[in-house]
């Protein structure tokens, strides 16, 4: 009787568990069977090389650029703001910091990655960018710019948390061994200690990556619905995200072309991500062994 | 060397001779060519050994020589440690451990383990000893409440927490952890007591009360215990076991062992020449 | 010694420009929560958290939004807390080190870095057109427990570890099976860690707008759902729809529901570090 009882609630965990392997099947097959119906319709050669994006349009385009490119360029801006910023202070928490400041700071700064992502949007569109306008008049209401910069705040403890465990795994006697010969803590964390946590840094900068290309609410409200190929930062643009809620938001027939584009937009953005985050996991596996 | 014969014995080996035969009757535990592995690590390398009633048998050797593992093969602790094979028979009153039929749990009842550090339950001194008789599905609450008065009269710790049951397990000194782990084990009722290092992270006065119990636990009790302290070993033990390098050395009476024993090996580890 | 003055002034340069940095990220976020308190304070009163949506600014309010994010919350829990917890369990205590532990444990990783719009089209596909269930609280639900079950999962693992082993070689000795010594031992002494990740993984629930909105969740719902196949709205749509109007009136709305988000936010925070703590000293 025991037995038989132990293994039914073996085999539920085990269910339990094989789930997760049903909803990445799932997100695979809804995505892929979509996105090739789309492209029954759809030259391939046409998405990856027209560039206008205008699905909902009279005369339609489908070329994916445009919205690549909103994408790319709203998180190279967060990254640019979030890189070093992140990274300053994961060193500084890490190497120069008392003890009691780092434990209290770090949970605070944690919290801005718990608030939700439509109060950012909120935060870029009705503070930050009227605030840039001051300084840049042509700005406009629109732009990849604020989103941006918001964006790179949102994502600041993503990089500077996980830096900061990286960093301090590294083991004391290095420092020591550092601090030894003469050098400063500025030499040490730089030439030391850095280097030597090179692999958590590269993990947790891929991982800011990938939410910033896949964060949807702040592009959503605060970069704009303008599909457009440009590179800059002060007109609107639209990115993947954005798209997939446009079309949401609207009364799209289900089995239309239109629907169908949605699905062409996520498998692009879920190949970048998926991209992205095996490519952390292999390193941080790697990583893991190296201290083991 | 001196050997006796018996008919009864098909097997010869320098450790019949440690068996008492007078008694005419089984072992209580008899290990037969135990060899275990992890992954590709023989740990123990083929050990033949058996141990009376009622005694309390010690092993000895160096860290990393396999008697941890060899006394956890005794109530297969060993079953879930990742990359375990085992070979080989161990029999406890005749009857295969290892055999498919044997139910785990069952054996663990019968077969009780103290461990190295006190690891009481997060949970109250009196839970503690009653959550052996609760998971067997045990529901009288008056058998319970007797059972762990006497269990906790036996390890000599009812007059100390009698007053307190209801208090954190993990509250108690080091010492009283110590003896309230041995007090869980014993209200299973188990036949044979398996003890890993169980002084290692005690004072002089904690080890000194537990040695006591150790002397008079083994009138009801069956007790293999490890240690790493010479004169622990020749205090309160029976039979001594040296273990090197996944290998049974010597294993004879505790007092040939300190005195006389058969092999320089363990006359080097005894002496402290090396280990 | 010039260069080893010059190395003592770049330490200190770049010590200022840490602190600077840390505090830069404290200074926005109270800049931030000043602002939207200032832009919403005045507005958060009893009728503004009792009235229906309406297309005057000042006689909506997030009645039904905030119902639909407690329905979503409730629902959300039922079905992501058992199987989040059942899979954790498996993981770290029965899953032996083959290809299938392996796969599962990538798979997990990867799943947690997928953003959560993609999870919209998953439950849109799914749970909206194949199984049937429309644009309900239902759907809603399961979406989003599929996007947090990765967060109660690694916090369950993580629980789970922090349990030392001596406690279950303890149990395994007086000869409890497997199953009695998770249900007597290890859970009630992860409990604490679960709970702290469960929290956390449900704040994260409530301030998710995007997947909401791909699966058809509605930005004006004259009504609070009576049932789990009732359409509903939630908090973040309702801040979202009210940020994309031009009237000033609405961003005053939507700055007073931001402050009623963020307190449930912060709140649920609250409580997991409150968890966390509790149940990090009983280890020490």
């Amino acid at each position: 009787m025991q037995k038989i009882k132990e293994l039914v609630i073996e085999r539920a965990l085990l269910a339990s568990s094989l789930i997760t392997i049903a909803v990445t099947l799932g997100i695979v097959l809804v995505l892929s069977i979509e996105a090739f119906q789309f492209f029954s319709e759809v030259s391939i050669f046409d998405f990856f090389t027209d560039t206008q994006w205008t699905p909902l349009f009279t005369e339609k385009h489908f070329g994916i650029l445009p919205l690549l490119s909103g994408t790319l360029l709203t998180s190279f801006i967060a990254i640019a703001v979030a890189l070093p910023i992140g990274l300053t202070i994961s060193i500084y928490l890490s190497e120069y910091a008392p003890r009691s400041f780092r434990k209290t700071i770090k949970p605070i700064l944690e919290l801005l990655a718990s608030i939700p992502t439509v109060v950012y949007g909120f935060f870029a569109l009705i503070v930050v960018t009227p605030f840039l306008q001051q300084f840049i008049p042509s700005l406009s209401g629109f732009n990849s710019l604020s989103a941006g910069i918001v964006m790179g705040i949102m994502i600041i403890p993503y990089i500077s948390s996980l830096s900061e465990d990286a960093l301090h795994a590294v083991p004391r006697s290095l420092r020591e061994a550092s601090f030894g010969m003469g050098a400063t803590k500025l030499q040490t964390a730089f030439k030391v200690i850095v280097p030597a946590a090179s692999s958590g840094i590269i993990v947790s900068i891929i991982l800011a990556i990938s939410r910033a290309i896949g964060e949807t609410m702040i592009v959503a409200i605060a970069a704009g619905q303008q599909p457009r190929l440009t590179l800059d930062p002060t007109v609107p643009v639209e990115t993947i995200t954005a798209y997939i809620v446009q079309v949401s938001l609207g009364d799209v027939q289900h089995g239309s072309l239109e629907y169908r584009t949605i699905f062409a937009a996520g498998i692009t953005l879920f190949v970048f991500t998926f991209l992205l985050n095996t490519i952390s996991y292999k390193i941080r596996k790697k990583y893991q062994k190296k201290y083991e | 060397m001196e050997i006796i014969m018996e008919p009864s014995i098909m097997k010869i080996n320098t450790l019949d001779r440690i068996v008492d035969h007078s008694l005419k009757k089984v072992p209580k535990i008899d290990l037969q060519g135990v060899k275990v592995w992890y992954d590709d690590f023989m740990a123990i390398k083929g050990i033949d050994m058996s141990v009376k009633q009622n005694t309390v048998t010690a092993f000895i050797g160096p860290s990393g020589c396999g008697k941890s593992t060899f006394l956890r093969m005794i109530n297969r602790m060993n079953d879930y440690v990742d990359g375990f094979k085992m070979e080989g028979k161990i029999k406890i009153d005749g009857d295969n451990i290892y055999k498919k039929k044997v139910n785990v749990e069952e054996l663990r009842k019968k077969v009780g383990m103290v461990f190295q550090k006190p690891n009481p339950f997060p949970k109250s001194i009196f839970e503690n000893v009653a959550y052996g008789l609760k998971i067997q599905g045990i529901k009288d609450k008056d058998f319970i409440k007797e059972r762990v008065e006497s269990s906790l009269k036996q390890v000599a710790l009812w007059d100390e927490v009698k007053d307190d049951l209801k208090k954190s397990g993990m509250a108690l000194s080091g010492g009283q952890q110590q003896r309230l782990c041995i007090a869980r084990t014993l209200a299973v009722e188990p036949s044979i007591i398996l003890m890993d290092e169980p002084t290692s992270s005690l004072d002089p006065i904690s080890t000194a009360k537990i040695e006591e119990l150790i002397y008079q636990l083994k009138e009801k009790y069956t007790i293999v215990i490890i240690t790493h302290n010479m004169q622990q070993a020749s205090r309160i033990s029976d039979y001594t076991a040296f273990f090197y390098l996944g290998e049974l050395i010597e294993y004879d009476k505790t007092k040939k062992i300190f005195t006389n024993p058969e092999k320089t090996q363990t006359e080097n580890y005894i002496t402290g020449r090396f280990g | 010694m010039n260069n080893i003055r010059k190395n003592r002034w770049k330490d200190q340069v770049f010590k200022i420009w840490g602190i600077f940095c840390t505090l830069i990220g404290l200074v926005l976020l109270v800049v931030f929560i000043g602002d939207i308190l200032i832009d919403g304070l005045t507005r958060i009163n009893w009728d503004f958290i009792t009235n229906l949506p309406s297309r005057k600014p000042e006689n909506s309010g997030i009645y039904t939004a905030l119902m639909g994010s407690i329905w979503i919350l409730l629902l959300t829990t039922i079905i992501a807390f058992p199987i989040g917890v059942a899979a954790g369990i498996y993981l770290e205590e029965y899953s032996k080190k083959n290809r299938l532990s392996g796969l599962l444990e990538i798979n997990i990783s990867n799943l947690a870095g997928v953003p959560s719009i993609i999870y919209g089209l998953l439950g849109l596909e799914v749970f909206v057109r194949i199984m049937n269930l429309g644009a309900s609280v239902l759907a809603g639900s399961l979406t989003l427990s599929l996007l947090i079950l990765p967060i109660v999962i690694v916090a369950t693992r993580e629980a789970i570890k922090a349990v030392p082993s001596s406690i279950k070689d303890a149990s395994y000795a007086l000869g409890a099976s497997k199953w009695q010594t998770i249900w007597h031992q290890i859970l009630p002494a992860s409990g604490g860690g679960i709970l702290t990740g469960v929290i956390l993984a449900l704040s994260r629930a409530v301030g998710e707008t995007a997947p909401l909105i791909v699966v058809g969740a509605l930005a004006y719902v004259p009504f609070v759902p009576q049932s789990p196949l009732d359409e509903f709205s939630v908090l973040p749509i309702q801040i979202f729809n009210w940020i994309s109007r031009p009237q000033a009136g609405f961003i005053e709305n939507a700055a007073a529901a931001i402050i009623v988000l963020l307190a449930i936010t912060f709140v649920m925070n609250g409580i997991a570090v409150y968890f966390r703590n509790k149940w990090q000293k009983k280890w020490k």
